[in-house]
């Protein structure tokens, strides 16, 4: 662990040739890049798909090969997702504010957005943030430490500001994921009837 | 034109796919999703009885360190402190369980058998043949010192009368508990403990209320699951 630069530097090296199998795995990298790159020049649809399958084919092969570790990973993630739902640590949830707080900077900034859409803007992103600020003053008011989940979920109040917080987030990301979609194929329909005429 | 009203279909054939490629996504992925769910709370009660049962319990500050050394040291088989010093350092229990019995207001947690304080010394301490109360049919033995000492945590049970309630909340289940039998034994450094063995039972031993020389036994059955 206590390596300096130029240790990870070489030993990062040697890894890559190490044997024959890393120089195999190597070299199929180098191709697969070097078929992309003539690809940019013939547009090949063909090559266009089936390169990501065989890099999804490679990957879950080596992952495949560690069997039951990566069913244990993979329940690991799915845990870690249902918990960032239902009970987010606290510094996720810091962070889902902030991120509703530059939508919110960002929609009050934009010459882009219609009144409408700002509107819509406001009203999810403020009331994600009230629900912060309400949470923040009950965890005040019940003394709860933030460090531990534990000691913020035993409290009802808590867990429910959180809950429905979390219920905005994720609508407001549904919300602005389906706009900017609908908007992308407005603009590819508008650039195909130009096309036409 | 023709050829717009082409594109439109396919894209809105494709959403409708889409659709519904999402609706069967979600009926096959929801009840792994549904089972990792029921986890996810389950850990989180787990977690929040155990951090309730570690406020109720105050926490021994400044215990001489003394013994835990030197059963370390048999353990690892090292010395990495000479046996006879006694260095005081604050210690934190991380309780698994508590006992609480209504009558003499007691209630107290107790950690788990492995753990270097499950010893007299420090808490209540489950005894190395005891059953978990979650065995069915099991017998869960919690000892404990009676006196004057601020680790005696068993002398009011001398004020217990046959049928008296007791709880025992183990991962956030509570198990409760009648008075059916309580015995003295001589001190003999051995213990006969007698049971129904058809029906899950909580046996408390502590030193009996002035008299040096015997040992009491109390005897609860469950009474309900």
């Amino acid at each position: 662990m206590d390596l300096n630069f130029m240790d990870k530097v070489s030993l990062f090296t040697k890894i890559n040739f190490s044997s024959f199998l890393t120089i195999e795995e190597a070299l199929i990298f180098i191709i697969i890049f070097l078929f992309l790159l003539f690809n940019l020049k013939y547009k090949n649809k063909i090559v266009s798909i089936f390169i990501p399958f065989l890099l999804l084919f490679i990957t879950s092969f080596s992952l495949f090969l560690f069997g039951s570790d990566i069913t244990y990973v993979l329940e690991t993630i799915m845990k870690g997702i249902i918990y960032s739902f239902y009970f987010p640590n606290i510094i996720f949830y810091i962070i889902t504010v902030l991120i509703s707080f530059l939508f919110f900077i960002y929609t009050i900034i934009s010459k882009k957005l219609t009144n409408k859409e700002k509107i819509v803007n406001y009203l999810i992103c403020g009331f994600h943030l009230y629900l912060f600020v309400l949470f923040t003053t009950n965890c005040l008011n019940l003394k709860v430490s933030l460090i531990s989940p534990a000691k913020i979920y035993k409290h009802d109040e808590l867990y429910v500001l959180v809950a429905v917080s979390q219920v905005v987030f994720y609508l407001n990301i549904i919300y602005q994921s389906v706009k900017l979609a609908v908007r992308k194929l407005k603009k590819q329909d508008a650039s195909a009837i130009m096309y036409e005429k | 034109m023709k050829k717009r009203r082409k594109i439109n279909k396919k894209g809105q054939l494709l959403l409708v796919g889409l659709f519904f490629l999402l609706i069967g996504i979600g009926v096959v992925v929801s009840v792994p999703f549904k089972t990792l769910k029921n986890k996810v709370f389950d850990e989180m009660k787990l977690a929040i009885y155990q951090d309730d049962i570690n406020e109720d319990n105050d926490t021994i500050q400044n215990v001489e360190t003394k013994d835990i050394e030197q059963k370390d040291n048999q353990q690892n088989n090292t010395s990495s402190t000479p046996s006879n010093t006694q260095t005081s350092k604050p210690v934190s229990y991380t309780y698994v369980g508590q006992l609480s019995i209504p009558k003499i207001r007691f209630k107290r947690g107790f950690v788990k058998k492995e753990s270097r304080y499950n010893n007299i010394e420090y808490n209540i301490a489950i005894a190395e043949e005891a059953d978990y109360p979650d065995v069915k049919n099991g017998n869960f033995i919690l000892m404990a010192h009676s006196g004057d000492a601020p680790i005696s945590f068993f002398e009011p049970l001398y004020k217990l009368e046959l049928g008296d309630q007791a709880t025992v909340s183990y991962q956030a289940k509570a198990y409760y508990y009648t008075l059916v039998k309580t015995y003295q034994v001589e001190k003999t450094g051995k213990i006969a403990i007698y049971r129904n063995y058809n029906k899950k039972t909580l046996t408390l031993i502590t030193c009996t209320h002035d008299d040096l020389t015997k040992q009491s036994v109390y005897i609860f059955e469950q009474t309900n699951e």
